[in-house]
């Protein structure tokens, strides 16, 4: 019924994959987490990343917007953070702004920080030297999230 | 059973231009886009479009697996169409599998339509209904 005998095995599953492409492909657009989606694990971005719902751990990016509904527990490392939500970890960026209906437990690592009149902050700020800010950028970007993955295929089948 | 095959011209991109398409009662669109890898579990009532990646399960209303995306995990949804990878079950009460796709493990559907090309190693068992609240991810 269907062409069993023409289909590549798992383990080199589709022509896109033969050359061993990194496992993030930069993208222009931001990537959305909406209101209503609620994610357990963590996130790895090169771009950027827009969450607008509720994540359950840590994220990983370039740029992170934390938007006003939107609910994070745990760390963020990013090179610019943008809270209008709420966050209960640390956060670790370069760039960081607070807005007035942001809301942080934990400790803020930075190197520039705004926080508008109206934002709750509960922790640390405490100031990153040029060198970890450095390492900040280059850890946040696509070579940390290349060597973190396996192309898809190499793994096991999954069982049915 | 409805099982479909090469007609699938109309119901290719039924899901394709879903930008605007709320899920359910209005529910939000959330894009994963190429840089991103998400390691864990997604839940929502509304839809998902995959062009990155997701290890991990993904239990919503409608779920869409681009032209590079990958998905290492269970897919549970009402509507599901895969142009992209996926490696787990797929679950869902109308699946679409278009050509470029690859699916490596079973798809439990009520109606299944499978574009020429498409790659598939799995079993497909037909259920009369799949209830993404009920079933175990």
């Amino acid at each position: 019924m269907f062409s069993h005998g023409s289909k590549s095995s798992p383990e080199t599953p589709s022509p896109a994959r033969e050359t061993p492409a990194p496992a993030a492909r930069p993208s222009g657009e931001p990537s959305i987490i909406s209101a209503d989606l609620r994610v357990v694990g963590d996130l790895h971005c090169s771009g950027d990343l827009q969450v607008k719902g509720n994540v359950e751990g840590d994220i990983k990016s370039r740029s992170v917007t934390i938007g006003s509904g939107a609910h994070v527990q745990g760390s963020v490392i990013a090179e610019t953070v943008h809270i209008s939500g709420s966050i209960e970890g640390e956060i670790k960026a370069p760039a960081v702004s607070v807005a007035k209906s942001g809301r942080v437990v934990g400790d803020i690592i930075h190197q520039t920080l705004a926080v508008e009149a109206g934002a709750h902050l509960d922790g640390h700020c405490r100031r990153m030297d040029s060198k970890q800010a450095k390492a900040a950028e280059t850890g946040a970007g696509l070579s940390s999230v290349k060597a973190a993955t396996a192309p898809l295929g190499t793994e096991k089948k999954a069982a049915g | 059973m409805i099982l479909s095959i090469g007609s699938a011209r109309s119901v290719r991109g039924a899901l394709d231009e879903e930008k605007s398409r709320p899920g359910r009662d209005g529910a939000g669109h959330t894009v994963i886009h190429a840089d991103l890898v998400v390691r864990g579990e997604l839940r929502t009532d509304g839809h998902v479009e995959i062009i990155g990646r997701v290890e991990g399960t993904i239990n919503s209303h409608s779920i869409l697996v681009r032209e590079g995306g990958e998905v290492e995990g269970t897919l549970l949804a009402e509507f599901v169409e895969v142009r992209g990878t996926v490696v787990g079950p797929v679950r869902a009460n109308n699946v679409t599998i278009g050509r470029d796709a690859v699916v490596v493990g079973s798809v439990f559907h009520n109606t299944l339509t499978i574009e020429p090309g498409a790659r598939l190693e799995g079993r497909r068992p037909w259920r009369p209904h799949i209830d993404r609240n009920a079933e175990p991810a």
